[in-house]
């Protein structure tokens, strides 16, 4: 080999060695510079969501949303009470009834069965039925092979019947989970009347639900006894009543009041100001045909062709003139420009405004004749004086040359409509007084409400748990609805259109915000809450599961397996991390989730917090699939974390007489602990990642998840920061306020994961640097 | 302590049957995962088979089509691509058809999405093989153990944790909407863009239509600006207003133009001076001219050649094939810089001795001795790590992933050099969109399943098959390299 060390390789100053080790090193810094750049792209297009988000609330303050969601707050708190005295009061009303309402579902549940068992020949036999209702020619090709269709499937059904009879059998049917069928109402049911019921649905033409005599009859019976239990229920009715319908509904109308109107506002006010930035766009077209028109004539047929007969269009003029008044007022507040015109400048100008909002006339004569004058504007309003904007336009708008009196007139007359500022304050004035209504509202519904709390049965009189239950409830709840709707009113009282929004509640809308709607009809909001929740719930299910398996087969591999084993065992679970997210969100969207509802529905597992599960996607399902996706992380991590514990420990453990297992606990799990944790932690940061899985099988249902339910929350369908990303991006627009508030979220994630990783490459250092 | 009894370690006789239920229960627990993914991998296996049995080998290479499920009179169920579907009416005009449903992109085969993928790894090898072996060997033979390195092993670790979303985030905002592109089309926003000095490139590459360009703009015009093109077959002018929103469009009589090129004036168009002549524009404006303007066009004709129409603008790529390839390329780009090192640092320190002691240079040191020795694993295990990142959905949903039935490079309309360009701003469909948009549609009914359970079985075979390859390479390279 020939190392020959002269070479005359020179590159800005640099050998050969260096200039490779420079681009070397360069992309070393790559990866730093990278890191630095999704940090900067992320708050780049993140950091500006505040502001806009800033002025969308300040305006949903100005046109009073604000306020409607206040009156509205109030009435839902209002209706939590009224809603809980309602499910009494229908408790009660079922009780009587209650054999026939478990016939009727038990009915429609037998039913949804038997379709489900034919399947796709009853989705074909409904079509034909239906296609031949639309045949106009009954006498047709088309129409005459449908009936045969109609009458081959209705035989062939016919001739499953026996087959269906026996799969509906009365016992077996009793293991069936069915998701449409609570086990409690089933088995209120005794055996002869389930397989009345089957015979009804089998015997019967089920494809046309209700034609059952048998229903008709059930049916009959179970109204005919809602009726006479009303009678029973009479004075349970009333106090619901009172609440639901004299109190609730006041409340209600001022609700729909508030929110009408200021959704109206809103809209107006939108309107205005898309107009004048229509004007702006017009204006620029109707400069520049103004500017050609002018010089048309040096420049004749080029000319002629780039101006083109639509900028000259009288559209285009009108809100020429618009501008033109526009910037005229923007100039008079402002007093220093305004007094350094010259003075015949200034005339010109009072006339002009003089004349908007008075003598149209007089407009229209110094439009037609001040633009010689007005030329002197630019020089006596010199750069820097008011702003640029509006200076660059009057200073266009001065040029001003043809023009007609009528239509001028017509457009100054537009113009001061316009141009009056849009009457927020007149506006706010109908909520100030909607404000005395709330309150006398709220009278009424202390007063009322005392009186009817006094009426409530006592609860021992009631015949239902249910009932007793939400009556007890009530009793508290309502208390605190008075309290929540005492407040609102005086949030309300204290309500003004214009009062500056702060930052501060800006940031605590995002951050602390439960509520997240886009393209809303009445007001988008940000708020992160939920999906955060949704994460950290998914997190924690994944990880609670994830952890024990995972860490005690890494024990198991690590220290009882033999030696084949561990050669088969460790490629496999390290093989689970390479199956694609998509895959295993495909799986749980078609598999996963059907398979945990019907499980739910076992009443051997109906001790479970949650079960039965109402959602077919959530939380739960989210957080199984998820911890088997953590599982190969937490494993390899832990795995090594096991095999970096010195040897000696381990003999060390073993002379003193421990067992195996004893060593494995006691010595071995306790000095890679922190390995372990670590381990966890970064199994934490990849599932909190996740996205496809989250997207598909979490249920994707905005709302902080109802924790009355105690450990049942986690079979409630929920959003997540990666699913809300992933689903909201798409339709966003580009730099709109909503696209910018998923890069905050972004961002939010971004430093979660950060911050969890740094937190674990700690640990793990301190780890190693020990072992 | 207790001198007689070992508190930690106590040995009682009941423990030992304790001990052995509860090791009994950690294999249980670890074949219970190894199960799981048996079962999973069976589920696959099961559904996926019968579909690629059935539609063979044409499940590979067809693409994505619409596809029509009907029952006919006699119930027999139908599967027919809409084009199918449209003979099948003709053929029986009276035919009767039930329980009609239709679907996108679940007929034909997987063709599309495959070819796209493809692409987008080939992309992503590119970029991230180059950067992550430099910056490897950077770390592993030139950094001493000091800050810089320090700082460049976080950043990799740290990143490594990022969130596939947040790769797709800044993919979003970086790539598409930011990086600076050079084109030949006039940027949207004018105000992000430059154009380059035509001395910078040869004419030939930007030599193409005409312009009316314009001097002398008083600042006050400067919040306007008109743009003349040329296309579908006449001339076009754009008005713009200050922010460079697009306001109003005139077309102009045909003049006979054949390719549809932007050509522009920018700011404003205070004095035009001159027409720069491409496809017969002179002729169109020539016998209209004012004497004056004849002057200033010939006064001004040699300026004017100076400028061309190429620019610089930070408009980004757009959702594209190249800006979902840069992205993923993002994400693997830590994966491949640690496993390089690791390559690295498995060849012995005496080669590079050895080298040093011979009076190499450190270049002639890593390339004669370190290199040969590292580049093969460091290919494969790179290759191998960025084939399974691969598999990601997120990054790409925005950055480029499209559904579609067709391959990138069907229909491009640019010509030349540029046709490379417009093909690297396509998007295109790859796999794991593809198997996004099946299970976004209600992957239960029979219309979708089948290609579902085929598209799902074809990319966890792809993805097994280099996972498997992974191992044994990993193994058998180690074995070599055992110095």
């Amino acid at each position: 080999m020939n190392f020959n060390k002269k070479n005359g390789f020179r590159l800005l100053g640099l050998g050969k060695q260096e200039f490779i080790k420079y681009f070397f090193g360069g992309n070393a810094s790559l990866a730093v510079f990278m890191l630095i750049l999704i940090c900067v792209f992320l708050i780049k297009e993140g950091w500006l969501f505040f502001p806009g988000h800033h002025k969308q609330l300040q305006t949903y303050r100005k046109v009073g949303l604000e306020y409607s969601t206040w009156v509205e707050e109030a009435y839902r708190a209002y209706k939590l009470g009224t809603g809980s005295l309602n499910r009494a009061y229908q408790a009660e009303l079922a009780y009587p009834n209650r054999d026939n309402q478990a016939k009727i579902s038990a009915y429609e549940a037998t039913r949804m069965l038997v379709e489900r068992e034919l399947g796709d020949s009853l989705l074909v036999l409904r079509d034909a039925i239906n296609q031949r209702k639309n045949e106009s020619d009954p006498e047709s090709d088309h129409a005459r092979k449908l009936d045969a269709v109609i009458a081959k499937l209705k035989a062939q059904i016919e001739g499953e019947r026996p087959e269906l009879r026996r799969k509906m059998n009365p016992r077996k049917f009793l293991g069936i989970p069915f998701p449409g069928l609570s086990q409690a109402a089933l088995k209120s049911l005794d055996l002869g009347e389930r397989e009345k019921i089957i015979n009804a649905v089998v015997e019967l033409n089920f494809w046309e639900p209700g034609e059952s005599s048998y229903y008709k009859e059930i049916k009959q019976k179970y109204d005919e006894v809602l009726k006479a239990a009303s009678v029973v229920t009479g004075p349970l009715f009333n106090i619901v009543n009172s609440f639901e319908v004299e109190i609730a509904k006041p409340l209600e109308a001022i609700w729909q009041e508030a929110s009408v109107h200021s959704s109206s506002i809103r809209d107006r006010a939108n309107s205005n100001e898309m107009v004048s930035r229509e004007i702006e766009d017009q204006i620029s077209v109707a400069l520049a045909s103004n500017e050609l028109s002018v010089r048309q004539t040096k420049y004749g047929a080029v000319l002629s062709v780039i101006v083109g007969a639509e900028f000259l269009d009288e559209y285009a003029r009108i809100f020429y003139l618009f501008r033109f008044t526009e910037a005229l007022f923007a100039l008079k507040p402002d007093g220093a420009a305004y007094d350094e015109l010259p003075a015949a400048i200034r005339e010109k100008v009072e006339g002009i405004l003089n004349g908007i909002t008075g003598n149209y006339a007089e407009f229209v004569e110094v439009l037609r004749t001040g633009g010689d004058e007005l030329d002197a504007f630019p020089k006596a309003v010199p750069e820097g004086s008011m702003d640029p904007d509006m200076r660059r336009m009057l200073f266009d708008l001065t040029r001003i040359e043809n023009g007609t009196d009528k239509m001028i007139q017509e457009l100054a007359n537009q113009a001061v409509n316009f141009l009056n500022p849009f009457p927020f304050d007149k506006e706010a004035r109908k909520l100030y007084n909607l404000t005395d209504q709330f309150n006398s509202a709220v009278n009424e519904i202390k007063k009322k409400g005392r009186i009817a709390m006094e009426q409530l049965p006592d609860p021992g009189s009631l015949n239902t748990q249910v009932a007793r239950d939400e009556i007890t409830k009530f009793r508290i709840i309502f208390e605190e609805d008075v309290k929540t709707i005492e407040e609102m009113g005086k949030k309300l009282a204290g309500w003004k259109f214009d009062k500056p929004w702060k930052w501060s509640e800006t940031l605590g809308a995002f951050f602390l915000g439960t509520n997240w709607t886009t393209n809303s009809q009445i007001q988008d909001r940000y708020g992160i809450v939920p999906m955060l929740t949704g994460s950290l719930i998914i997190t924690l299910i994944a990880l609670t599961l994830a952890v024990p398996i995972a860490v005690s087969a890494a024990v198991y591999v690590n220290q009882f397996a033999s030696f084949e084993e561990q050669r088969l065992l460790k490629p496999t679970i390290e093989f689970i991390g390479a199956i694609p997210s998509i895959v295993l969100g495909v799986l749980g969207i078609v598999v996963v989730g059907g398979l945990i509802q019907s499980a739910s529905n076992w009443e051997l597992l109906s001790w479970l917090p949650g079960f039965p599960i109402e959602a077919r996607l959530n939380m739960l399902t989210a957080g199984l699939i998820l911890a088997f996706m953590a599982i190969p992380i937490i494993f390899t991590l832990a795995e090594d974390a096991l095999n970096h514990v010195p040897s000696a420990y381990r003999d060390c453990a073993f002379s003193l007489g421990a067992t195996r297992f004893q060593t494995v606990f006691r010595v071995i799990l306790p000095a890679s602990l922190s390995g372990v944790i670590a381990a966890t932690l970064l199994g934490f940061g990849r599932v909190i990642g996740e996205t496809m899985v989250v997207l598909l099988v979490a249920g994707n249902r905005i709302a902080i998840p109802d924790f009355s339910k105690g450990f049942g929350v986690i079979t409630e369908p929920s959003h997540t920061m990666t699913g809300i990303i992933a689903q909201g991006l798409g339709e966003a627009p580009i730099d709109s306020v909503a696209y910018r508030a998923l890069f905050m979220v972004g961002l939010v994630l971004l430093l979660i994961t950060l911050l969890i990783n740094f937190v674990s490459q700690k640990i793990l250092k301190k780890y190693y640097s020990h072992g | 302590m207790d001198s007689d009894t070992n508190s930690i370690f106590d040995r009682k006789k009941n423990r030992l049957g304790i001990e052995k239920a509860m090791i009994f229960g950690f294999r249980i627990s670890t074949y219970f995962i190894v199960f799981v993914f048996a079962l999973i991998i069976g589920r696959i296996v099961v559904r996926g088979a019968p579909v690629l049995a059935g539609e063979g080998i044409s499940f590979l290479t067809e693409h994505p089509k619409t596809l029509i499920g009907f029952y006919d009179e006699y119930q027999k169920y139908h599967r027919l691509t809409s084009l199918e579907y449209q003979d099948y009416e003709k053929a029986n005009p009276e035919a009767v058809t039930l329980a009609k449903q239709s679907a996108n992109f679940v007929g034909g085969g997987i063709g599309s999405p495959l070819v796209g993928t493809i692409i987008l790894i080939l992309i992503c090898i590119t970029f991230s093989m180059t950067v992550g072996i430099s910056a490897a060997v950077f770390l592993n033979e030139y950094s001493k153990q000091g800050f810089f390195c320090q700082l460049t092993r976080l950043a990799v670790t740290s990143l490594v944790g990022i969130p596939s979303i947040v790769f797709g985030l800044f993919g979003l905002a970086f790539f598409c909407y930011f990086f600076p592109v050079i084109s030949r089309n006039t940027p949207v926003d004018l105000s992000k863009a430059w154009e380059i000095p035509s001395c910078w490139y040869p004419s030939q590459i930007a030599d193409e239509g005409y312009r009316i360009d314009v001097a002398d703009h008083p600042p006050e015009r400067a919040h306007q600006k008109i743009v003349v093109s040329k296309g579908e077959g006449a001339l076009v002018f754009s008005v713009f207003n200050s922010r460079g929103d697009f306001v109003k469009r005139v077309k102009q009589a045909e003049i006979g133009a054949t390719k549809p090129t932007w050509v522009d004036i920018e700011r404003d168009l205070a004095t035009i001076i001159a027409l720069r002549d491409a496809d017969g524009a002179e002729d169109f404006y020539q016998n209209k001219r004012t004497v004056e303007e004849e002057n200033l066009i010939s006064k001004l004709r040699p300026l004017l050649k100076l400028r061309k129409q190429l620019w610089l603008s930070f408009e980004g790529w757009k959702p594209s094939l190249i800006a979902a390839g840069f992205t993923l390329a993002c994400m693997v780009l830590p994966i491949v810089i640690t496993t390089c090192e690791d390559t690295l640092r498995a060849v012995p320190q005496g080669f590079r001795d050895a080298s040093f002691a011979l009076g190499a240079t450190h270049w002639q040191a890593i390339s004669k001795s370190v290199l040969p020795y590292a580049l093969p694993g460091m290919l494969i295990s790179s290759v191998l790590g960025i084939l399974r990142v691969a598999g990601e959905t997120a990054p790409i949903m925005f950055t480029g992933a499209f559904a579609s039935g067709a391959l990138p490079w069907v229909g491009l309309k640019e010509e030349g050099v540029w046709k490379i360009g417009e093909f690297f701003q396509r998007e295109c469909e790859a796999m794991p969109y593809h198997i996004y948009i099946l299970s976004a549609k209600t992957p239960q009914s029979e219309l979708v399943r089948p290609m579902l359970d085929g598209a799902v079985l074809v990319f966890m075979l792809v993805i097994m098959a280099v996972a498997t390859a992974s191992v044994m390479l990993r193994m058998k390279i180690r074995k070599r390299m055992e110095w």
